[in-house]
């Protein structure tokens, strides 16, 4: 039985690191404007003003802690290993016995979205990738958001068709099954 | 003795969020001599032009990730260094696994920490290939 407690967390935790890097983004952004200004105040008549001082360290206390309170909501992964299935145009056991660095669940959610496309999936195993075509609809951007983060986690990279910039295919590197490894459902 | 490193580095910055790439140039121009972009086809495009020392980009973007736009500046300006700017903590290890030829600099990133990346890159841009120092 699917365990949708685990699927549900993993999505939670895809969209959290998604949330994390644009928060990063904008944490960013701050501080280094408020370093540019720092510099060019620092020889100043303002510079010598306590309070333009303290606020301008403030703005850099405040982005340290902003961090601080993202780090907290990552939740540590081991990267597993799973083979995409052949039911799903994946290669033979047999002729590829090599999986991609995803976790179970995360390869279920890859395959739910892979089942959502209208065209079949395109599987293609070159220079030790497999290449996987997604379509996703122009407006749900989780599903964006865990095509382009699983692909992340196995160590992959995602392209957009420049034509058409819903349809994905993701690069994902085939890793040697380590001993008692998973194996997909 | 005198220091290897040039005065001014060309320092090519892209990122595709515009708040981002006005901070991150902001930064870097207090030391170096900048171009920005968002586009890192634009970016390809700028680079015979400007001849950076230091490509300065963020690793997701939309067209193509930071990984790929360095490999391909490299593939047509073999001295180029790359310094990779990056929110994604939990990634390092997918980073680090697709190529080892740059410097990692996390987000939010510490200016100074920032400027000394810069600063490193460009001593192995000049390891790489004698180049010319950018007047003041």
């Amino acid at each position: 039985m699917k365990s949708f407690g685990e699927r549900d967390r993993t999505l939670l935790d895809l969209a959290l690191a998604d949330l994390r890097h644009d928060l990063r983004n904008k944490a960013s952004a701050i501080g280094g404007a408020a370093y540019f200004l720092a510099r060019k105040i620092r020889d100043t008549d303002l510079a010598l003003q306590p309070r333009v001082q303290s606020m301008l360290d403030l703005i850099g206390s405040e982005v340290e802690a902003i961090e601080q309170l993202l780090a907290q909501t990552a939740r540590p992964r081991s990267v597993t290993h799973v083979r995409w299935p052949e039911s799903h145009g994946g290669p033979s056991e047999e002729h590829e016995p090599r999986g991609v660095a995803l976790e179970p669940v995360e390869l279920e959610l890859l395959l739910e979205l892979a089942a959502q496309q209208v065209e079949p999936v395109v599987v293609r195993v070159a220079d030790d990738k497999l290449r996987i075509r997604i379509h996703v609809r122009s407006d749900e951007r989780l599903a964006r958001t865990v095509v382009r983060k699983l692909a992340e986690r196995a160590r992959g990279s995602v392209e957009t068709d420049p034509v058409e910039p819903t349809q994905f295919e993701l690069v994902l590197p085939l890793i040697a099954a380590p001993a008692g490894s998973s194996k997909a459902s | 003795m005198r220091s290897v490193l040039p005065p001014e580095l060309r320092v090519l910055v892209v990122d595709d969020e515009r708040g981002s790439l006005a901070a991150l140039t902001a930064v870097i121009s207090l030391e170096h001599q900048t171009m920005a972009t968002v586009s890192a086809k634009e970016a390809l495009d700028i680079l015979g032009k400007f001849q950076p020392h230091v490509l300065c980009t963020d690793f997701s973007m939309s067209e193509m990730d930071g990984l790929d736009l360095l490999a391909h500046a490299k593939a047509r300006l073999p001295s180029l260094q790359g310094v990779i700017v990056t929110g994604y903590h939990d990634y390092l290890d997918t980073i680090r696994s697709r190529s080892r030829d740059m410097i990692v600099v996390f987000k939010p990133y510490q200016p100074k920490a920032l400027l000394s990346a810069i600063s490193s890159a460009g001593q192995m841009c000049t390891l790489a290939s004698p180049m010319k120092a950018v007047a003041r």
